[in-house]
């Protein structure tokens, strides 16, 4: 999945697009979904499905499931937000059953409060998707470099990023291994299996810890991670526009929702 | 330059808690701008040379020189240092660090506190060298073994050292992949860099090599141009490190045969000869 969603990220049709402004876009509308009613919060995450799906390029049925998988989260924790328990049900209370001596409601003030979190999030997932699909963690990492972040924070994150992957491939291999010695065979075997596989990736990764400092003390490590990346984006206007229209719209829709809603 | 370009004498280095030295009293010159191979049976310390020879393991004795400086362990003759010998470890992991391909190259070039500008066209350079223009902005582990084989040796090149130093460089790959990286190799070999391969694989160097390193027990046991070299180890059978194949058959042929025709070098050469015995 992670390696999927690299893999998209450097290869969605709006790789060209200055990671910048797909940065500013997202955050726009973060900030917009952050004060609007729900229904310009399905606006927000309508738009950004379009730009993910039919902009960008990503597979509607790997997207569907990532939105799906998120909100299948979402779902399981808005029914704590949707269902009170108190001995009396408040007058607003739109359904109420008796329990051990209390009773088990549902008010319409809880369920405008689930909506507006569900759409809330359904409008800022749909914007952090379009971040991660389109646009590389390494280009991430490079306008990070370009605000008063701590340098150290982006050369962890660089380095986390391309480790992670590294470590990924050993576990990988292990599990293979351990798979072709019949090693899930059980569930007891499975469990035991893991916690085998846990041991030696950590084992492994202490090992692979000292071969790359080694490695990076070879090719003149200077107390920094510094590292050179060309730029070959083109600003588009065509999409510029569109965002900035889109933005607009989202507000002056929010105006009129506040005044006639 | 001097005619030696990497020069160890009575170097010795004992790996932390181990019992044993790594490299006892080792000295060797390594001739400047030659192929040269150092063979030697696992654990002889050829991995350890390599890790001085960088300066990435201080020796408990003995002095390493490169064209007659000797090698200080202070920061700045380090980094001087590593700028000139070059080291290509055989895991290619190991030393990839940044997250695409041209960007990994730009590390050691960022590491000199080079102009921006200069870094961008070395980095160019380097890739249209390579062949790796077409996958300069791919992250490194969408790429195969032998692309991050190729890029770890681009990223080494880009500084233009005067010795590269490459451990077991044909590991894990396939016959093509092998076949490209020697191309590659000469192609170094040819703009006057001084190459020195860590290796098993004695057809290889048999073929490849102008001058061997061979190693035992962490110090070193012949010295020589290529076939000098393997006449004297055919006289020690008690180090059994292998022959090359092409040897192996021209000891068949009869002696006569042998009297007169110089020793092949090449699977080429060598056919040229058996096709007159036939």
């Amino acid at each position: 999945m992670n390696t999927q969603l690299d893999a998209l990220a450097y290869g969605n049709r709006l790789r060209t697009l200055p990671p910048e402004q797909k940065l500013f876009f997202a955050l726009v509308l973060l900030v917009i979904a952050m004060f609007v009613h729900p229904p310009i919060h399905l606006a927000v995450g309508s738009w950004m499905l379009v730009w993910t799906v039919f902009y960008a390029g990503i597979p509607w049925r790997f997207y569907l499931g990532m939105v799906l998988g998120v909100m299948s989260f979402l779902l399981t924790s808005l029914a704590a937000i949707i269902c009170n328990f108190a001995s009396l049900a408040p007058d607003d209370s739109l359904w109420s059953w008796p329990l051990w001596g209390g009773q088990i409601y549902m008010s319409m003030s809880a369920l405008q409060q689930a909506i507006e979190i569900f759409s809330r999030s359904l409008a800022s997932t749909a914007t952090l998707f379009f971040i991660i699909l389109t646009v590389p963690f390494a280009e991430l990492a490079v306008v990070l470099e370009k605000t008063p972040l701590p340098t150290i924070l982006t050369e962890l994150l660089l380095l986390c990023y391309r480790f992670i992957f590294l470590l990924a491939e050993v576990a990988q291999s292990i599990a293979i291994a351990q798979q072709s010695r019949g090693g899930y065979r059980t569930r007891r075997l499975a469990l035991s299996s893991v916690s085998l596989l846990i041991r030696q990736l950590i084992q492994r990764t202490a090992i692979r810890y000292q071969q790359i400092a080694l490695g990076i003390k070879a090719r003149g490590f200077n107390q920094e991670f510094r590292f050179w990346q060309s730029q070959p984006y083109k600003y588009s206007w065509r999409y510029g526009l569109e965002s900035i229209a889109g933005c607009i719209l989202l507000v002056i829709g929010e105006i009129f929702y506040r005044i006639y809603v | 330059m001097s005619d030696y370009l990497l020069e160890m004498q009575g170097v010795e280095y004992t790996y932390p808690m181990a019992e044993q030295a790594a490299v006892k009293n080792l000295s060797f010159r390594l001739p400047s701008g030659r192929k040269t191979a150092l063979i030697g049976q696992n654990g002889c310390g050829k991995s350890t040379l390599f890790l001085l020879a960088d300066g990435l393991c201080r020796p408990q004795q003995g002095v390493i020189l490169l064209d007659g400086v000797t090698l200080k362990f202070d920061r700045q003759t380090l980094n001087r240092w590593r700028q000139r010998v070059g080291l290509v470890f055989q895991d290619p992991e190991q030393q990839l660090v940044a997250p695409t391909v041209e960007s990994d190259i730009s590390y050691g070039l960022c590491n000199q506190n080079l102009p921006e500008q200069e870094v961008a066209d070395r980095v160019r350079r380097t890739l249209a060298d390579f062949q790796l223009t077409e996958l300069a902005r791919r992250p490194l582990h969408h790429l195969s073994l032998g692309q991050k084989k190729r890029v770890s040796i681009a990223g080494v090149m880009a500084l233009r050292p005067d010795l590269v130093l490459l451990d077991e460089p044909t590991a894990y790959l396939d016959p093509v992949q092998t076949r490209n990286l020697l191309t590659e190799l000469d192609n170094i070999a040819r703009s006057g860099t001084t190459l020195l391969i860590a290796t098993h694989d004695l057809d290889f160097v048999y073929q490849w090599a102008e001058w061997v390193l061979v190693m035992n027990n962490g110090s070193l046991l012949l010295e020589g141009e290529t076939l000098a070299v393997f006449e004297q180890l055919q006289l020690l059978p008690s180090f059994e490190i292998g022959m090359p194949l092409i040897w192996q058959i021209w000891q068949t042929l009869p002696a006569k045969v042998r009297d007169d025709h110089q020793v092949p070098r090449s699977i080429a050469e060598l056919a040229v000869i058996t096709n007159l015995l036939a």
